[in-house]
């Protein structure tokens, strides 16, 4: 085998890795994403539901991808936070009466429930366009840099 | 820049400010609600509240000196077992805050007028109104007092309350998270102090002993004049069972109709009428003013000659305004210590460390409202902003000033006159009009504005082991006045209505006036000055009676020979009786009595008024010359009705409309368009149908006939028919079911409705042994369905054969936390009839069985073992 042969072949191997070590990042983000959220949700600041998405976007320099990465996983994250505590609590009865305080009609909190969860995907959708869109800027900032 | 990163830029720029904006959005307060990502996200508001207790917590406090072990049963009733006073006070302090910690606050800051601090200038006129009746000012002077004694009972009571607020506050510093209330008002609660716990006691002063009866005295004998007033209001009561029997029965053969009291002066009827106009524009006060006769309460004992343990047993429900969560908290203390003989069972106000009624191993006690009369109101010659005139001479105001603090703006400085007598109200009610009297003024002396011992009282309560005993806590109990009942294991019973009741000075008052401070008086003038109390010793009591029970149901203390010496009760204020009457009838003509025939008492709704009054009713019924289909079937149905105020039957539909018609149409024409602001005592209607069925009263004014008894009997049935028949769009009468009409409703403490329970269909009425509170459901020709909102706010059994055998419940549950499972657990075995044991023979740790825990909470010693 030519050493040239040997170049290409270890080229190879080597962009199998990184394709490989991509594919697992594409499934490892959002799950990293999930378990942030997840232990975020345990903490008194809210807020921080969008780090855990900027988090799981910034594994990828599409934002396509950073968004879908940051919506599965805070979503999912807050949803299991969501039913470990409905099926462990009776937070649906008050759920029920907040609903009722607020909007004025009983039996409304699964109303709650549900706009958790949808905001649980959007924090992380938002999260996840960032993380990603800034890992984007900063990839273009190299690419910049070694173009000049 | 290429293209590719200037997008990149402008995505991240837009998607930055949507993220920046959800972050900001969800972190204000939108209008009365807190921020919702505050209230709702995961991890915060909502998600955190501690629903239940933990099954098994250990905390540990610096202010112990031993372990404290706290077990909750299947109720979530705390069983506390410490070793010393201090220790167990410190436990109760720390789950009265775990249960009820909004209630608590709310009741402080009621009283003590801080509300406008967390709800705004809405309660801003509230607070001047509470401070302006100086519960909050005679709080701090009673703390003083207390904290000055050396009297060593004062000084471990005091001991004690510091420990309270210590277990309080640990909890308060401790919480994670605050019940839904908190949030949605956006506050946290200030530590607790022992003048809160004072400012309690007088809280409930408040509630059963404040009033305007001496106005409403004023308008009734301006309305219907003084022989009017005499006839219907006034003194001799028929059919009264007096609380104390030893002084006497009352002859009911007939009514007082002559007075020698001459007219009232107009001058001061319309400026009475002026200051109660101001008074009803706060809706507070106005409930104060208008009748609140289900603000009772029944109590009985019976000793062994009548109970088949041959041992006394004594029962006791309070009535009070229904709220969920519940007035009445339940606890279980033990003193464990060696040598100790500490074990109690009580009701507790949440802010009070010590039982209002409850037991011990030796003794028991119950209580229901005396109704002594305990404020008078004055009126002033006015000098000018600062002076008034007393007694010929102008007379400076003393000045109690405060700043109130208000939620979102500065705090609101707030001056109150005081007389000689107290209070001057001048700046109440948003539509004070008394421009036509700018030179007078009212003030008030009310029994709570005083140094008063109630709290040395109960503190004694709970320790006191025999009668004598009870007897020395029992005269420290200042108000509210209230008739306490007795029960012990040596077989005594007893009872004595308690509370300073004042003597007053009424030499020199008008012609008109009745006197005993049933009446506005004339404060320049020096009249009704209060010159001392009736002596302890004085006040009626019974012990042991030969009859083997004793009953009160706020009826009239005692009989006529002590009202010969003194008058404690203002007329107008003495309950009808019926209650009183019913349980009379069953204590004397049942014998071994067992705790399920107390809860048989407890729940009966037997109507002595249906009872008394269905036979008039009938033989009109029975005499018309025809009747229609449905008036036929009302009346086969009220024939065979058995006076049983069932919620599954017809008839007490038939008759409680009926009622109500009857009553309207005898007495609206002379007494309530002419200006009388009460019904006289339905007791009064009943001696005017059996003895007087021609009494002026059953006239009708307004028509040129003159109607007797008869004829308005028969009105009101045909009205209360129609009426029914329109309401339940049916003429079938047996679907008239007094459930559909007849419902008790469970009011959340802060008014928000989606946390209230009811309407549910209940037995009973306001006059029945098991009572339900509503005021009338006839209204020009239509129904409106009774929502009762008062009743029995608890029920305790005591049977002093074997205590263990004692039981209870509350019209709640412990816990004020909405989505527990104690929050109104109790109140649906309430309203089935249900009990639960007080586990009482669980009077050390190992006695309490594992099968009765559901949680266990144990306060370390800091430094301890």
């Amino acid at each position: 085998m030519s050493s040239k042969t040997a170049v290409k072949e270890e080229q190879k191997t080597q962009n199998e890795k990184i394709e490989r070590f991509n594919k697992i990042m594409f499934y490892a983000a959002p799950a990293v994403g999930f378990v942030i959220a997840f232990a975020l949700a345990f903490t008194p600041v809210w807020h921080l539901a969008i780090l855990a998405g900027i988090i799981a976007g910034a594994f990828y320099n599409k934002m396509k991808q950073g968004v879908v990465a940051g919506l599965i996983g805070v979503g999912f994250g807050w949803t299991l936070y969501v039913i470990i505590k409905i099926s462990t609590s009776n937070i649906e009865a008050l759920l029920n009466q907040v609903g009722g305080i607020i909007l004025g009609s009983s039996g409304m909190g699964w109303l709650f429930i549900i706009a958790v969860i949808i905001l649980g995907f959007a924090f992380g959708a938002l999260g996840g366009t960032l993380g990603s869109g800034i890992r984007k800027l900063i990839c273009l900032q190299k690419e910049t840099k070694q173009n000049e | 820049m290429d293209k590719s990163k200037r997008n990149t830029i402008i995505s991240l720029a837009i998607v930055g400010l949507i993220s920046v904006g959800v972050l900001v959005g969800f972190s204000i307060p939108l209008g009365i609600f807190p921020p919702l990502g505050e209230l709702l996200f995961p991890g915060n508001g909502l998600w955190n509240i501690d629903e239940e207790v933990p099954k098994m917590e250990v905390i540990t406090s610096s202010y112990l000196t031993e372990d404290v072990t706290v077990y909750r049963d299947q109720w979530g009733i705390p069983h506390i077992y410490g070793h010393s006073e201090e220790d167990l006070g410190f436990a109760i302090g720390y789950v009265h805050a775990q249960d009820r910690l909004l209630q608590m606050d709310l009741a402080r800051r009621s009283t003590r007028g801080q509300l406008a601090e967390i709800l705004g200038e809405g309660s801003l006129a509230d607070d001047k109104n509470n401070l302006n009746k100086l519960m909050d000012y005679w709080t701090v002077e009673s703390i003083k007092v207390m904290e000055a004694s050396s009297d060593p009972t004062d000084v471990q009571l005091m001991n004690v309350l510091e420990s309270y607020c210590n277990g309080i506050n640990s909890y308060i510093d401790k919480v994670r998270t605050l019940p839904l209330e908190f949030q949605f008002l956006g506050y946290e609660p200030e530590h607790w102090t022992p003048s809160d716990t004072f400012a309690f006691i007088k809280y409930m002063s408040e509630m059963l002993t404040w009033g305007y009866e001496d106005f409403i005295t004023v308008q009734i004998q301006d309305a219907i004049g003084a022989d009017g007033f005499a006839e219907l209001y006034d003194y001799p009561l028929p059919y009264q069972v007096p609380v104390c029997t030893d002084y006497g029965e009352y002859n009911d053969s007939e009514l007082l109709t002559v007075s020698s009291k001459s007219s009232i002066d107009p001058i001061l009827v319309e400026l009475s009428n002026s200051f109660i106009e101001s008074i009803m524009t706060i809706p507070k006060e106005k409930q104060f003013f208008e009748e609140t006769e289900i603000i009772g309460s029944n109590n009985w004992a019976v000793n062994g000659s009548k109970t088949a343990s041959g041992k006394p047993i004594i029962s006791n429900d309070m009535h009070l305004s229904f709220n969920v969560p519940g007035i009445w908290y339940e606890a279980h203390l033990v003193d464990i210590s060696p040598g100790a003989d500490f074990n109690l069972y009580g009701f507790f106000l949440a802010g009070v460390p010590w039982p209002i009624v409850g037991h011990n191993s030796y003794i028991g006690w119950g209580m229901t409202n005396a109704a002594f009369d305990v404020i008078d109101w004055y009126y002033y010659d006015v000098v000018n902003d600062t002076h008034y005139m007393y007694k010929g001479e102008s007379t400076p105001y003393e000045i109690i000033e405060y700043d109130i603090k208000v939620k979102g703006r500065a705090p609101e400085h707030f001056e109150i006159k005081t007389t000689v007598h107290g209070p001057v109200f001048e700046t109440v009610g948003t539509d004070y009009d008394m421009t036509n009297y700018t030179n007078k003024v009212f003030a008030c002396k009310w029994i709570a504005q005083s140094v008063t011992e109630e709290s040395r009282a109960i503190y004694e309560f709970s320790r006191a082991k025999n009668r004598d005993e009870f007897d020395i806590a029992s005269s420290f109990f200042s108000t509210p006045a209230q008739n306490i009942h007795y029960g012990d294991i040596f077989g005594n019973i007893g009872i004595r209505p308690t509370g300073k009741a004042p003597i007053r000075n009424d030499t020199g008052i008008p012609d008109w006036h009745l006197g005993n401070g049933s009446m506005i008086y004339n404060g320049s003038a020096g009249h009704g000055e209060w010159i001392g109390f009736i002596p302890f010793e004085d006040l009626p009591h019974t012990e042991n009676p030969e009859s083997g029970y004793v009953l009160s149901a706020n009826q009239i203390s005692a009989g006529p020979e002590y009202l010969a010496n003194y008058t404690i009760q203002n007329p107008i204020d003495v309950s009808n009786g019926y209650r009183a009457r019913r349980i009379n009838t069953l204590m004397s003509t049942h014998d071994n009595l067992t705790v399920e025939d107390m809860i048989e008492i407890q729940m009966d709704h037997y109507s002595t008024k249906a009872g008394n009054f269905s036979t008039y009713l009938l033989d009109v019924i029975g005499a018309m010359p025809s009747k229609t289909a449905v008036q036929q079937e009302a009346y086969e149905i009220l024939q065979g009705w058995n006076f049983m105020q069932d919620k599954d039957l017809a008839a007490p539909s038939i008759f409680n409309v009926w009622f109500d018609v009857y009553q309207q149409e005898v007495y609206n024409d002379d007494v309530i368009y002419l200006g009388s602001p009460r019904y006289p005592s339905r007791a009064v209607l009943e001696w005017l149908t059996k003895n007087n069925e021609s009494s002026k009263w059953f006239d009708n004014i307004d028509t040129p006939a003159v109607e007797t008894r008869d004829d308005i009997i028969l009105l009101a049935f045909e009205k209360a028919i129609t009426a029914l028949a329109s309401h339940f769009e049916s003429p079938v009468v047996s679907t008239w079911l007094w459930g559909e009409i007849h419902r008790a409703y469970f009011p959340h403490l802060t008014g928000l409705p989606f946390l209230d329970y009811g309407p549910v269909s209940v037995d009973g009425t306001g006059d029945t042994v098991t009572p339900f509170g509503w005021s009338t459901l006839y209204f020009n020709g239509e129904i409106r369905p009774a929502r009762a909102t008062s009743g029995a706010s608890e029920r305790m059994i005591l049977d002093f054969g074997n205590l263990s055998n004692s039981i209870s419940v509350i019209p709640s549950g412990q816990r004020g936390i909405s989505n527990s499972i104690h929050y109104i657990d109790q109140l649906l075995m309430y309203l089935d009839g249900e009990y639960h044991t007080q586990y009482f023979a669980a009077d050390s740790i190992a006695e309490f069985k594992e099968s009765w825990i559901e949680s266990t909470l144990i306060l370390k010693a800091e430094g301890g073992s």
